[in-house]
Parts: C-alpha cells; structure tokens; sequence
C-alpha cells in the first residue's frame, strides 16, 4: 500500500472541525511539521465561534497552511504515502473544507485517504509525545467541542464512549463564565490565568452529577450548565447588593468546581474499568489547574498519566496525521474517495467509509 | 459571444494559442461538474443534489481523468466555479482545485459561475428570434437561488460583456428585472420567479465545467499581445522556465483575460450567522444586565 512499507508511513493530516486551519506531517510516530492558522480572533466579538466565519476563513488560510505544513517538514508532496482528514464531529460547514482538501490531495497524490474520528486524532496524537499508546487506556477528553470519557481499547478500532456532557461542553462553559466576568474569549487561558490570583474555595459552586444519586444512569457523564448558572446569580446577587465582584475568586472558584469534576470523574473511571493508564486531550487539557488536580489524583491511584504539551492538546493537524499513521501501520481499512463530512460522527466510527 | 475568447484569426493575430489541459470544476450550485479538457478533447459530468457536493465531485474527477487517460500530474491549470453560492458546497470545488493545485505545483484560477452560465446561454441558446443591435440593454440576465428570498443576479450585454452583478436582489426585485423582453434567462432561480419562460428565451439551469474550462482557455489566450514582452518571453523560455508551464506564467503575471480570478468564494452576503450571533450576544448581555 505504501511506497516504504507500513512501518514508518508518510501521513499529512487536515484537522477544520471548528476554528482552526490545520496542516500537519508525520513520519509514523515522528512529527515533522505542524502548522495551525487560527480564526480565534475573528470569533472573539461574538463570544464564540461562528461556524459561517470558521468556514470562510479554512478557505482563506489553506493555500498557505499547506504550502507551510509541506514546507516545514522538508518534504515533497510526492513523499506522501496518506492523506488524513477530521471527517467529523465538528461543524458541517467546516469539516467540509478540509474534507474537500483532503480529497484534493488524494486525487492528486493517488493516495489513500482515511477520514477519521476527531476525538480519536485527540488521543491518538499522544503517540507522537509519550511513544505507542498503551492499551487499554481511559481518555479524557475536553475542549470547547466536547467533554468525553473513552475506554480505548485500540484507538484505530476500538473506542467505547463511557460518559460525556449532558449539556454544556467543559470549554464552553468557561466561554460563557467568561463573558459573564468581562474576560476574554476564548473564556479557557483568560480564567486559567485570572484564577492564579483567586482563593479557589472562597465559592462553593455546584459540582455537577456528583450526587450519590446521579451514580446510576450518569456516572461517568458530566454537566456544566449548573455551575454556570450559580456563577451567573452569584454575580447578579453581589450586584444587586452594592458589593464589588471578587473577579479572582470567582474565576478559581469556578475553574475549581470544573476540574475537580473532570478530574474525580476521570481517576473513578480508570478505576472502575481496571485500567492504569489515562490519557488527556482537548483544549481545556492546556489548563494548568486541571493538569495538576489530575496528577495528584493519579498518583494517589497509581495510575500513569500522559497528557500531551499544551499545543497538542488544542485542535491541530498532528493529531490527524498521527492517527492516520497508526492506521495505515495497523493496515486498517481506507475510506472511499467521496467520503462525506459527518457533524455527529459518533466516537466508536473511528474511520468513515 | 465576441468578448469571451480569442478573436483572432489564429497564427495571424498575434496572440500565440497555447495548448493547455485544464480540470474545471464548479459546486456553486445545486450541480456539481467537473470537466478535463485537453488539447483534442474535452470529458465531462455533472448531476444535480444540491448536497451531494462533497461526496460527487472527487469520484467525477477521478472519472474524467481516467476516461480521458489524462494523468493528475499532466494537468495544467486547475479551475473552480467561485460563485455566488447559498450552499457550502461552493467550498468544496474551491478547497478541493486549491489542494490538486498546492500538491501538483500548479495555478488555480477562478472564474464567476454566472459567466459560465452566460457563456454557455449566448453560446448555446436557441436564438431564433432577431438578436438586438449590441449596446448597453442587456441581452442575458442569468439568476441562481440564493435562499432567504433572495437571488443572486448579474446582467450580461449580447456581447457577453458583463454589464451588471453579481449582486444580492429580493426575488421581488429579481422577479422585475426579468420581466423585460427579448433577453435570454439563465440559472435556477428564473423557475422560482417566472413561469412559462419562452424556449428561445431559456438558457441552461445550471453551470457546466466544461463551458468553465472553455473561458479559462479563451482567457489564457486573451492578454494583450505579448510578443515583445522581454521578460515574459525569457520566463516563457522553456530554457530558464525551469518546469513553468505557458499557462502557470501567465497566470503569475497576470496576462489573461479579466474573466479569470483568484480561487476565492464570492459570497455577496455577510456570514448568515453574524447576525444570530451578534444578536445572542446582545441577548446574553441584556440578560445579564436585568
Ligand atoms: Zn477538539
């Protein structure tokens, strides 16, 4: 199938599921080069992202995304040996970009294409960091997109959702706490770096789905629009009462009711499974807080954590590339030349055919 | 159709004809198309799913290449339909002629998928009754469905000149440009607006790449003439042209025909969602403020 065998394949990866324009390349588990053109900017007015301006704007930064991504790794395209491509979940209109690039590639390059899982590519992209990833593993997945528990039992076959957000996305709800306080979007680095100053148990916020009750059906789920609503009449009652707002403490407050979820959820879920090993991925994977409450609570357990550098955890091609690597090395199938986006692509669909 | 293509006599007007293979490509529309047309001969496809973009357009390329025995690497200049589109699809011939280009190192041209259809109508239509004396009336309104009430419009003189648009109109206002006599309607959006369009009055529903192919052709060869140009002739020189195709050279310079644009959507319209948005986020912020 490839040109040197399947040990070391050549894999460029496209990742346009929301804002990001992202090209990467690999050498098997080697990362050559990793270019992301971000829209992030254009989105900051409106608080969040606009799927039409996303789209636009992949259309706007491919050619030199590309040219950067081939260039950066010292490469010629004719070295290529796949081409991988986010197929979804993500925004319809977006995915569409990269998808369609993708098939350019592929048409051009007569190579095979393989339109895969993004929250796959999210775990998968730690074989570029930590090496071959163990097997099985739990993953923990949060971003502004999607907050996940996985049992990975073979990131190229074989994902089993355990829980995920019943309403609000981790990252979004730092997005909206954000707002709430007059902080930057995206609502993640500005509250991480707010939250330093703050005294994280000063507000005793709502953990969501913790309750002894909640073990049976949403064990392993999580909800976030509850703490985001106590932030919000907290805010409004000490406005109401003529006192100012503790912007520090609220932030630390808040930021600590979400990553202690994450976290407790997360080490409870290795438990349960038997598992030792946990992977993390996604934008709020970048948190310094979260990171930290996840390593203390791992080691607790005796439980190996491997959590990806904070570039790798935000949305890029690497993961793609990385996961399109692990793919054609395990000699997976490949997907049809004419492969659709799927907005709701679900988790177990590591491939789209 | 006097201003789409060459008007020279061949070898005697002082514009050298170059051979190119061109792979076209529009999804501004309902229709996906692709074409390749080589030297001897052009290959086309085209169907109608206004959502099957993404899923039609790369197995029809792959089919006229292979139909046509025309290799990927052979290709000269990529070509895409760069609208206006109310569909995402537009994207998908764009993103996909913008990649081909970037892996094959080669030119990726634009071309508005309303010429196409005018090129076609004036070329193509049944013109039975007396065309009027070229000037500025327009002879050809071509109007595609642009949702929301709205089609997108542009006006074209007989000459193939456009006079008019791309723009935005209420159907309304679509609906009454339409109305006056002798001109020619082209794209899908004249079905919505006016019934029982005469036939000689009818031109096609949907864009064609191979009619898209044909202008990028006619443009490469439409400069001015160049035959004393020093620096595009060395640039030219297959000595120094160091794998340059005629074309990619031409295109970097800019000797072309007008009718050829960057590979970039014309949208006409702000993003559909910055209104929402904004409006949201005014929503959230009065909201907190009660
Ligand atoms: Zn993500």
């Amino acid at each position: 199938m490839t040109a040197r065998g399947t040990a070391s394949p050549i894999v460029v990866g496209i990742e346009t599921s929301c804002d990001e324009t992202a090209v990467a390349f690999v050498r098997g588990r080697e990362l050559l080069s990793d270019v992301v053109a971000s829209s992030v900017n254009e989105h900051a007015r409106f608080g969040g992202v606009v799927p039409e301006v996303a789209s636009r704007a992949h259309v706007e930064a491919l050619t030199q995304t590309l040219a950067a991504a081939r260039e950066q790794a010292g490469l010629e395209w004719r070295d290529v040996d796949a081409i991988a491509v986010t197929a979804g979940p993500g925004l319809v209109g977006a995915l569409l970009v990269g998808v369609s690039a993708a098939q350019g590639l592929a048409l051009a390059l007569q190579r095979p294409i393989y339109g895969v899982n993004h929250l796959a590519a999210h775990v998968a992209v730690d074989r570029l960091v930590h090496g071959e990833l163990p097997q099985p593993a739990v993953a923990l997945l949060v971003s502004g997109g999607h907050t996940s528990l996985l049992r990975v039992d073979d990131v190229t076959a074989d994902v089993i959702p355990l829980g995920q957000t019943l309403d609000d996305a981790a990252g979004e709800a730092f997005d909206k706490v954000a707002r709430l306080l007059g902080l930057p979007f995206p609502g993640g680095p500005s509250i991480n770096a707010r939250a330093r100053e703050g005294d994280p148990v000063s507000i005793d916020f709502p953990r969501g789905l913790t309750h002894a009750g909640d073990d049976e059906r949403h064990r392993h789920d999580f909800s976030f629009s509850g703490v985001k609503t106590a932030v919000s009449r907290w805010i409004r009652a000490r406005e109401r009462s003529g006192e100012p707002v503790p912007l520090a403490d609220v932030a630390a407050s808040f930021q600590e009711s979400v990553v202690d979820v994450l976290s407790a959820k997360a080490i409870r879920a290795c438990r349960d499974e038997g598992i030792e090993h946990l992977i993390v991925g996604g934008g709020v994977a970048a948190n310094s807080r979260l990171r930290a409450l996840i390593e203390h609570r791992a080691d607790a357990h005796g439980i190996d954590v491997r959590i990806p550098p904070p570039s790798l955890c935000t949305d890029n091609g690497a993961m793609v590339a990385s996961l399109g690597a692990a793919l054609v090395e395990r000699g997976r199938p490949t997907s049809s030349l004419g492969l659709p986006a799927d907005s709701s692509l679900p988790v177990t669909e590591i491939t789209l055919h | 159709m006097a201003d789409i293509g060459c008007r020279g006599v061949g070898p005697l007007c002082g514009c050298l004809t170059i051979g190119v293979i061109i792979l076209a490509v529009d999804t501004a529309t309902a229709a996906t198309s692709a074409a390749i047309s080589g030297p001897a001969s052009v290959v086309s496809r085209r169907n109608v799913d206004a959502h099957g973009h993404v899923e039609s357009l790369a197995p029809m390329i792959s089919d006229v290449l292979t139909e046509s025995g025309i290799e990927p690497k052979d290709i000269d200049v990529l070509a895409c339909g760069v609208g206006p589109g109310p569909f995402t699809g537009l994207r998908v011939g764009i993103a996909q002629m913008i990649a081909m280009g970037a892996a094959l190192d080669r030119p990726v041209v634009g071309v508005c998928t309303h010429d196409v259809m005018a090129h076609a109508a004036l070329g193509l239509a049944d013109r039975s009754t007396p065309e009027p004396e070229a000037g500025p009336e327009p002879g050809l309104i071509v109007a595609t469905a642009a949702r929301r009430a709205e089609s997108f419009v542009s006006t074209y003189e007989y000459s193939g000149r456009r006079s008019g648009g791309p723009i935005a109109l209420s159907n309304d206002e679509a609906h009454h440009a339409m109305l006056a006599e002798e001109v020619i309607l082209a794209g899908d959006a004249v079905d919505l607006l006016i019934e029982d369009v005469p036939t000689y009055r009818r031109g096609p529903r949907f864009p064609h790449a191979a009619d898209l192919a044909a202008i990028v052709e006619s443009q490469l060869n439409a400069g001015e003439d160049w035959s004393d140009d020093v620096d595009l002739a060395i640039d030219l020189d297959p000595a120094t042209a160091r794998g340059n195709s005629t074309a990619q050279v031409l295109i970097k310079r800019g000797r072309h025909g007008r009718l050829l644009l960057p590979p970039r959507p014309l949208y006409l319209r702000a993003p559909d969602a910055v209104a929402t948005a904004a409006a949201s986020t005014m929503a959230a912020e009065m909201d907190r403020r009660a």
